[in-house]
Parts: C-alpha cells; structure tokens; sequence
C-alpha cells in the first residue's frame, strides 16, 4: 500500500518504520528537515544528514526506502510532491490536532485517498469529527485505557 | 442576529465591538485567559475560555447562530472550525479568515466560499496602484473582479473633442457618467469630452490599462 505519514515525530517515525516492514512503501512528510532523522536512518545520496533533505517540497529517499518529504502538511504543492494523488492511505501524525483534522480532510475529500486516519490528542474533538466522518486515533484515550486493563480495573466496575 | 466569532485577538475584539453596537448577539471564544478577561470587563460575559474545538462550539450554542467568524491567525484552526460550522452545527453563514493566501484555494475546495485574506487584498490594492496613478479605484466588486474607477481627463487627453462613440472602450468597461465643473452628465454616444471632465467607468479589473490608455 502507498502510505502518506504527515509529521516525524516520535508517532510518525515508528510508523514509517512499522509500514516499511510490513511492506508498504511509505512517505513522510515534515516541515522540519531535522526531524527525519528520528527515522534513524541515512538517506541514499551519499548517507547525506537529514538537514540537506533539500528545498520544500523535494524527495528524498532513505537507505531503508523512506521517502522523505520536507514541507508544510498542509501545502497542496508539498502533498502533490508527495504524491497524494496516487496514496492509498494517508495518516496525519502531527502533534497539532488541527493540523491533522485540515490535513485529513484535504486527503479526504479534495484528493480522494481511499484510508484516512488522523491523530487528536483532545478527546473532547473526537466525537464531532467521527460525525464528519473522519477516522480518528487518540492516543490520550487509547493509552488510558490501556493502563486500565493493565491494572485489571473494568471501567466503572466496582 | 446571533453570531460566534473564534478568535478574541486583534481582528476579533473589533468585529465584537462593531457587532454589539450594531445590537447583535455574540459569543466570542478565545483560548487565551487574559484576553477573555478583558473582553468580559469590557464587553459582560460573552467570552467563553478555550480551545476552539466542537464541544466549545456547541456549549456556545453553534445550533442557534446564524452566523459563524473564524478569525484566529491560524489558518487550520479556522478551517476546521468553519467546516464544523458548516457541516455540524449548520450555521447558515460561515466566514473564514485565511493568513496565508496559498491556504484559499483549500477552503474553497472544501466548501468554504466567504474567506478573507487580508494579504490578498494588499496585494490586489498595490497591483493596482503598480498600474496607473491616474485611474483611481472607487470600488471593487465581485471580490476583485469588478471596479468602478474615476479618471480626471488631463488637457493632453487622446479622448478630447472626439465623441463617445468613436472611442474604442475595452470590453466589459461602461462609462457611468461625466462629472463637469457641477455638473452631472450621463454619457451618450454624441457626448463630447472636455478637458478636466472626470469619468467614472465600470470595469473589469483585467482592463484597467486598456481603459487608461483611451483617455490618457
């Protein structure tokens, strides 16, 4: 599957990595050349650093096969260089959850790709955006329920 | 008429004011607590603190409002605001401002038509100043397509002792009319220019040097 990841954080870099193994060929795109490195791997031109990822807009490839996309998520051109318009999947991983929401919504509607997720950190936005049917992961709910079955504790149990 | 406006900064705080005095309703939310407080002081209790995010949105009551102003100097946050508006909460007029010009074609295309770009109409203004100083913009119509210009014939004018009828207008431009001395004159085909005269035309903007050039 062709896959946009949209932000290198800590969230998008494991990602990238978690899709390349499972054989997907993966892009992500990041408005901060520094942040590429997280994906703890050199980049094909001469193992050059992350910082020379290039002007906006310009691809860079991985050792690994990441496709690297400097720019803002944001930017029709930056997704064009991505190449949105051929993505089957496109994942908004930013730590900004609006960024994410107008991101997936771009992915969504303006370029049809097939699978959109977006990350919202704020649970409260999660119900209205499902409505404008919008995939959504919230890490603060998934991670609290999580500890909770952890500690084996059902959720208004006794 | 109720209205919600996101973002309680600089543009918000004016269009708060002009809307109270003008007797509408309004909810401002802005996530910054001492602007809040200052608009409380000075305006009562229509701030609400917080993140512009949908349950804000209908604690404000988006149900009701008739009309909905994303005015943050965020262009995502407004985007997404406005298409909750739209598309949620149905708010029949929804008004977007957009910081960075590249972002109107998204909103556009994602249905928000009624956006604002403050750059975009600086732009436009010194665009037009770059063409002429002698063809003064008086109005602009149908975001920036139309204007409505005066002209002060100089005594060098080309368009002098010759009736209207034999200049060669651009397309799409209309004479209004002629201003002489005190008078008003409604063009016509045998009307004659004098030096002094000053012309107000309609026209597309496109073709406000082509309309420059018959009378200059």
């Amino acid at each position: 599957m062709k896959v946009i990841v949209l932000g290198c954080g800590r969230v998008g870099a494991h990602l990238a990595g978690f899709l390349l193994d499972r054989g997907n060929q993966v892009t992500v795109v990041d408005r901060n050349p520094k942040a590429f490195r997280l994906l703890n791997d050199e980049f094909a031109e001469g193992g050059a650093e992350a910082g020379s990822a290039g002007g906006v807009g310009r691809v860079l490839r991985t050792q690994r096969g990441i496709r690297c996309v400097l720019g803002v998520g944001i930017d029709e051109e930056v997704l064009h260089a991505a190449g949105i318009e051929g993505a089957e999947a496109f994942a908004a991983v930013t730590d900004n959850d609006y960024t994410n929401i107008m991101a997936g919504v771009m992915a969504k509607e303006i370029y049809r790709v097939p699978r959109v997720i977006a990350r919202i950190t704020d649970p409260q936005r999660e119900r209205i955006f499902h409505e404008m049917g919008i995939e959504t992961i919230c890490p603060t709910t998934l991670g609290a329920r999580s500890i909770v079955d952890k500690l084996e504790i059902a959720p208004g149990g006794h | 008429m109720y209205a919600i406006i996101i973002g309680g900064g600089k543009v918000g705080y004016y269009l708060v004011k002009d809307l109270l005095t003008k007797g509408h309703e309004v909810t401002v939310i802005e996530h910054n607590e001492a602007k809040c407080r200052r608009l409380i002081e000075e305006f009562g209790s229509i701030a609400l603190e917080g993140d512009a995010n949908p349950a804000l949105l209908e604690r404000a009551g988006a149900a009701r409002a008739d009309l909905l102003l994303a005015v943050t100097g965020d262009d995502e946050v407004n985007l997404v605001i406005s298409l909750v508006g739209k598309r949620f909460f149905k708010v029949p007029r929804v008004i977007a401002r957009v910081v960075n010009p590249r972002n109107r074609s998204v909103f556009n295309k994602l249905g928000i038509t009624f956006t604002v770009s403050a750059t975009d109409i600086i732009t436009s203004l010194i665009e037009q100043e770059a063409i002429t100083q002698e063809v003064l913009p008086l109005l602009s119509l149908q975001r920036g397509e139309l204007e409505i210009v005066e002209m002060h014939l100089p005594a060098a004018s080309p368009a002098l002792k010759l009736p209207l009828r034999e200049l060669v207008l651009p397309p799409d431009s209309v004479l209004i009319s002629i201003i002489r001395g005190e008078r008003i004159i409604v063009p016509r085909g045998d009307t004659i220019f004098q030096a002094n005269d000053t012309v107000l035309a309609l026209t597309v903007t496109a073709r406000v040097e082509e309309l420059r050039k018959v009378f200059y």
